[in-house]
């Protein structure tokens, strides 16, 4: 993990959510984990597109929301996956919903991790600091499952 | 002896109930006997008879008829048996040198015997021919022209003053001189009408009874009828209904003598047993006629009688033509869906059918009119009167103020009136109505009492005036001819079954719009329910997320006390999450849309069991049980139910006990097929029984129930109360039944009941 962190001292974070709590709560916890992040938030799918569109150098890792208004996250990650290409770039999907077919379709359209929002501060902060981990490392190096939620204890 | 001369006199007021058939006494042109058949003894008799026979009463009183009258026996023995009543019946004989005729009736138990002296025929007296008779029906082409031909006939016949054909009104018996024929000089009453009271209802039931009356005259002095007392004292009138020489009622004598009439002969015409009119004669002078004059005058009025219906059916041809045309372009507008009240009700033909000028419809509380009526609040209460008066019989006036008072206010549009009810329940009727002409009514002499009494003491006499009073009404209608009433009849009964059809239909669409309705609402329940999870589950999780969040960074800045009320929201948050994802699991397994497919129990069990196994070896519970059927039914739902079950059984163990649960397979307990009323062998019980706390029995029922809780659960926390009613609920899917038997500390017995019809695969034996 610290290996990793060296490589990029100050990764860039994308958090795209229109609830303005659970954007609070992501930047507490994301703080008590690292400080020095550069980290950039949306309130809706349109936004973070035209930002995206506009960038020189794509983001470490972009949280995704998939209930947005104006572009759902299913379009967002659509538009992200064909804008960034094979880039390094990883996208956490964040969503209240665990249903199945959720975490299937989004896993098939090129998301890279799945998160379930917590009840728990301290489950979200874990949830966090193990996606933090897999910025810039590559996918086959530790055998994380997909949906995140499963390595933490609820 | 006694005389049985009826004295009381009859007064105006009780002209009505005067008893007109027993006078006790007859006109004097003739003799009355009364004779026991059989024995032939004469029980009554007329003083006169003294004069005939010159053997005084009291001597033939109670003799023998054959001994009196020896040479007539031969005559009268056939209608003096015991062994059948006899039908009117004359013959003629002489008594000395004279003539006469005898006359047999029966009179309750007795018979009748009448002697008149036979008139001399006249050589030049009218006999009525056969030609004459075919012409009466061949010629005439209308009824008031056959009733004046006739009028002509019955002068020539009888030689009297004055022939009216005399009709009666059907509804009210008020008389009308329909024809008439009399002597030149006399004053014509052709036209003129008659008040109902001139002819009060027992004469005319006796004119029914006796088609003919004669009073030869009018100053006649009465001879007494006279009779011997019974051994008890009493004596027994005679019923003289049907003797020719019964006295007349002294109130119609004076009657005749105020019109200036010395004899009178009344023949009654009869239709469908109906007093229809009279043939009345009057003349001037007294006057005898023979039996033949009678029996001719009998004979035409017989053949008046006869001949009514032809003429009556051929003058309303036109009327009924009309009638039926106007009932058949009515009929598409009955049949038409839907039905179209004032488009019905506009229909020319709904008037014409009756001859109305104005119609109401009155269905479910509305009001539908066409022409000239009476105001909407005067037609519902004219409605609910006919209800109540005819209690939904149909009926018909042309003077309806006489039977509702209140329609004096709108006689000018409705004093006829034609009331068809639809149904029998609601006021629901079609109203046909005439207006009330202005007619001016020609009474004989002034009607409204048709006597009067000069003053208190008097007795009453009838009017003596006769002269011509006029009357101008203005609440009659035109009479209603019976094509009209049929039509209308006839145009309601379609019209009913039609309401009842539409009824029916509206029932059904009722019926089907509430489906639809329920539906819909389901449909929308089953979406806001799932809409409504979702976003209140949101809220909840940020308080359960900010409560962890202080709990976790800021504990050490704050005070146990204000640690442990966020620590208690924290718990109270989660348990309302619960609640929600047990009713989202609940509303689910409501839904029903889950696809059915053969589920091996065994199979479903032995995965439930693994997937408890943590919860099960920390309760350290032994679960045994037997082979199961494979049954059609929807799997998430069936293992939902066992994980309720044995998850129950786990959270209500007893502390100081190992706990056991087994699942056997087994057949429907005595209970359980009454509770349910089953047939056992329908069906199979999977039973799963606990030794743990159990509960009062009294709660089998409870528990089943939507966020129903017994206990708190070993551990403190609560249940949500929805485990066995997602249990019930899985059960009715699966078109069965749960039931629970349990005493406190004795464990409890849940029984699953499934039809044997959804077992796929049975139990090897």
């Amino acid at each position: 993990m610290l290996t990793n962190l060296r490589q990029n001292p100050k990764p860039t974070i994308f958090l795209v959510d229109d609830d303005e709590d659970d954007r609070f709560l992501f930047l507490d916890a994301i703080k008590h984990l690292r400080s020095e992040i550069e980290f950039r938030e949306f309130v809706d799918g349109e936004s973070f597109v035209k930002t995206l569109s506009s960038l020189q150098a794509p983001p470490d890792a972009i949280f995704l929301d998939l209930n947005l208004p104006k572009r759902n996250g299913i379009e967002c990650l659509d538009y992200l996956r064909q804008q960034l290409g094979a880039t390094l770039t990883k996208v956490f999907i964040i969503s209240t919903s665990s249903s199945t077919f959720m975490i299937e379709k989004t896993k098939e359209r090129g998301a890279d991790f799945y998160i379930r929002k917590s009840e728990n501060f301290a489950n979200l902060k874990r949830l966090i600091q193990i996606a933090l981990k897999q910025l810039n490392a590559p996918n086959t190096v530790e055998a994380v499952p997909y949906y995140l939620n499963q390595l933490v204890e609820e | 002896m006694i005389d049985l001369t009826n004295k009381a006199v009859a007064t105006i007021t009780d002209c009505d109930q005067e008893p007109i058939h027993i006078p006790g006494s007859i006109q004097p042109h003739g003799y009355l006997l009364a004779i026991e058949p059989g024995s032939g003894r004469i029980t009554h008799g007329s003083a006169n008879l003294t004069d005939l026979l010159g053997v005084p009463l009291s001597h033939l009183l109670g003799q023998s008829v054959f001994e009196v009258l020896p040479l007539q026996e031969q005559l009268l023995r056939p209608y003096l048996t015991l062994k059948e009543d006899v039908q009117a019946k004359t013959m003629t004989t002489h008594l000395g040198s004279r003539a006469y005729q005898l006359a047999l009736h029966q009179s309750d138990a007795q018979v009748v015997l009448e002697i008149e002296p036979l008139a001399d025929e006249k050589a030049d007296a009218y006999l009525l021919g056969i030609s004459d008779l075919l012409d009466l029906i061949k010629v005439p082409n209308s009824l008031t022209e056959l009733c004046q031909i006739l009028a002509e006939h019955v002068r020539k016949i009888l030689e009297y003053d004055r022939i009216m054909i005399y009709r009666f009104d059907q509804e009210d018996y008020t008389g009308e001189v329909l024809a008439e024929s009399l002597t030149d000089g006399l004053e014509p009453y052709l036209g003129l009408r008659y008040p109902a009271g001139d002819i009060p209802p027992q004469a005319r039931e006796l004119y029914i009874r006796n088609p003919l009356r004669s009073i030869n005259d009018v100053s006649y002095i009465p001879t007494a009828l006279y009779t011997l007392a019974d051994t008890d004292g009493t004596a027994r009138q005679l019923d003289l209904s049907h003797a020719y020489l019964r006295s007349v009622s002294p109130i119609h004598i004076q009657y005749l003598k105020n019109m200036g009439v010395a004899a009178s002969l009344s023949i009654s015409i009869i239709k469908e047993d109906k007093l229809w009119g009279l043939i009345a004669c009057h003349h001037s002078a007294p006057r005898h006629i023979s039996p033949k004059q009678r029996d001719s005058a009998q004979l035409l009025g017989l053949l008046l009688a006869s001949q009514i219906e032809l003429h009556q059916r051929a003058d309303s041809s036109m009327i009924i033509q009309q009638v039926e045309q106007s009932l058949n372009r009515l009929m598409p507008f009955l049949q038409a869906e839907p039905l179209d009240l004032p488009g019905l009700v506009a229909v020319p033909d709904l008037l014409s059918l009756a001859g109305a000028s104005g119609v109401a419809i009155l269905v479910d509380g509305r009001i539908h009119t066409s022409g000239q009526t009476p105001t909407s609040p005067e037609l519902r209460n004219l409605a609910l009167f006919l209800a109540e008066q005819s209690g939904y019989a149909s009926f018909s006036t042309k003077h309806l103020t006489q039977v509702y008072s209140p329609a004096e206010a709108y006689a000018d549009v409705a004093s006829g009136l034609i009331y068809q009810p639809l149904g029998y329940v609601t006021e629901d009727c079609v109203l046909w109505f005439r207006p009330g002409l202005e007619q001016t009514i020609t009474w004989a002499g002034q009607p409204k009492g048709s006597a009067r009494a000069t003053n208190a003491h008097e007795s009453l006499t009838p009017r003596s005036s006769f002269a011509a009073w006029k009357e101008t009404v203005r609440n009659i209608s035109e009479n209603w001819h019976p094509s009209h009433l049929q039509a209308s009849e006839h145009f309601a009964s379609v019209f009913q079954k039609q309401l009842r059809l539409l009824y029916l239909q509206q029932e059904t669409d009722k019926q089907r719009n509430l489906n639809e309705k329920l539906k819909a609402a389901n449909d929308e329940l089953e979406n806001i329910t799932w809409i409504s999870m979702h976003d209140l589950k949101e809220p909840l999780r940020k308080i359960q997320i900010l409560a962890s969040r202080v709990l976790s960074t800021e504990a050490q800045n704050l005070t146990d006390s204000l640690l442990d009320s966020i620590s208690r929201m924290q718990n109270s948050a989660r348990r309302m999450q619960n609640l929600l994802e047990d009713i989202t699991a609940y509303s689910r397994i409501s839904s029903k849309t889950d696809a059915v497919n053969a589920v091996d129990l065994n199979q479903l069990l032995a995965e439930v069991l693994d997937e408890m196994e943590d919860e099960i070896s920390q309760r350290k519970a032994l679960i045994t049980y037997g082979e199961l059927p494979t049954l059609k039914g929807i799997a998430f739902q069936l293992k939902q139910v066992f994980v309720n079950l044995i998850s129950n059984a786990l959270k209500f163990g007893k502390p100081d006990e190992d706990l056991r649960i087994q699942i056997e397979l087994e057949v429907p307990s005595a209970e359980v097929v009454q509770k349910f009323s089953i047939v056992p062998e329908d069906y199979l019980t999977i039973s799963v029984q606990d030794n743990g706390i159990g509960f009062e029995n009294s709660y089998t029922d409870v528990i089943f129930k939507l966020f129903q809780r017994l206990h708190n659960e070993n551990n403190g926390q609560r249940g949500t109360g929805v485990g066995l009613a997602i249990c019930k609920k899985v059960m009715q899917n699966h078109d069965g039944y749960i039931w629970a038997d349990s005493e406190p500390n004795q464990g409890s017995r849940f029984q699953l009941i499934f039809p044997h019809a959804y077992v796929l695969q049975e139990v090897n034996p």
